[in-house]
């Protein structure tokens, strides 16, 4: 009976503790179809302050929007950035992404990671 | 510099344990145990100061009891989460995830003795660059971690304790 106990909450903590680049992704696939909260500039709350350790800071948040061939907007997102100093080489930089938008709508039709960042630090942390 | 450093925290991790030992001994302890005892968690400590202040998520390297500082046990969500309206209810609070460092649970959980410590070693280990970062190795070195963290806080209590249990033992 112990054992059963232990495997189910093994089993329980280990679902909910996703972590990583792939829960970022998970997450980000779930903001398409919805419609996009604000529909004008804004900022996030830490902008430019160190929000983990002495190597994440707080991003920018909605950038600039332009506009695609089809008309649809393209929001400009700037999320956190890992520092040079951080260990893990392959994660430093910033996190850019977009998300098209129907014009008339306002709903999200995709997102994907923008030019100039760095994807891999796209990521939630443990 | 730094192997200077080392050199004199082995010295006096020693010198410390030898101490114990012999007093431990006097009392009519055991002079081996008190000493490994003493030098293990004298060794341990000095792990955990390295690990957990690494990327300055302790600040001072010491294992706290209580939550300290930035609450550091859970998941901590990128700024961009808020991006997606379904994570607001209808009044336009957060829905808060129940394994975000935000949460009810989390912020529970982290008020248990020394947890907030362990979960900066545990973050300051997962951020060296050889370790990895999926979801099973993070969870397989939780358990060590936290009696590291316990071990570590331990460490200027050894003498006391082995005094508790020789006089115990007369």
């Amino acid at each position: 009976m112990r054992y059963v106990v232990f495997t189910i909450a093994l089993i329980f903590i280990t679902g909910c503790y996703r972590v990583g680049h792939q829960d970022f992704i998970n997450y980000k696939n779930n903001i398409v179809g919805k419609k996009i909260m604000p529909s004008e500039s804004y900022k996030y709350k830490n902008v430019g302050k160190l929000i983990r350790g002495d190597f994440l800071v707080g991003g920018q948040g909605l950038i600039h929007i332009t506009k695609n061939k089809n008309g649809d907007f393209i929001y400009h997102i700037e999320s956190d950035e890992v520092l040079p100093n951080f260990d893990k080489k392959e994660w430093v930089g910033k996190c850019k992404l977009y998300y098209i938008v129907d014009p008339k709508t306002k709903v999200i039709k995709s997102w994907g990671f923008d030019k100039g960042g760095n994807p891999q630090s796209c990521r939630t942390w443990p | 510099m730094k192997a200077g450093m080392h050199k004199a925290a082995a010295i006096k991790s020693i010198a410390n344990g030898l101490s114990r030992a012999l007093i431990s001994k006097l009392q009519g302890g055991d002079f081996k145990r008190t000493f490994l005892m003493s030098v293990g968690s004298f060794a341990l400590r000095a792990l955990y100061a390295k690990i957990s202040i690494i990327k300055n998520y302790n600040e001072d390297g010491k294992p706290h009891l209580l939550v300290r500082g930035k609450l550091d046990v859970g998941k901590q969500l990128p700024s961009d989460y808020w991006d997606d309206p379904s994570h607001f209810d209808k009044n336009g609070d957060k829905i808060i995830p129940f394994s975000s460092d935000q949460s009810t649970f989390m912020n529970t959980v982290a008020k248990g003795s020394y947890m907030d410590a362990f979960a900066e070693f545990h973050d300051g280990l997962h951020s060296l660059s050889f370790m990895p970062n999926d979801q099973i190795s993070l969870i397989v070195t939780m358990p060590p971690s936290y009696a590291l963290t316990v071990t570590a806080a331990m460490q200027p209590y050894v003498g006391d304790y082995m005094l508790y249990k020789n006089l115990r033992r007369k």
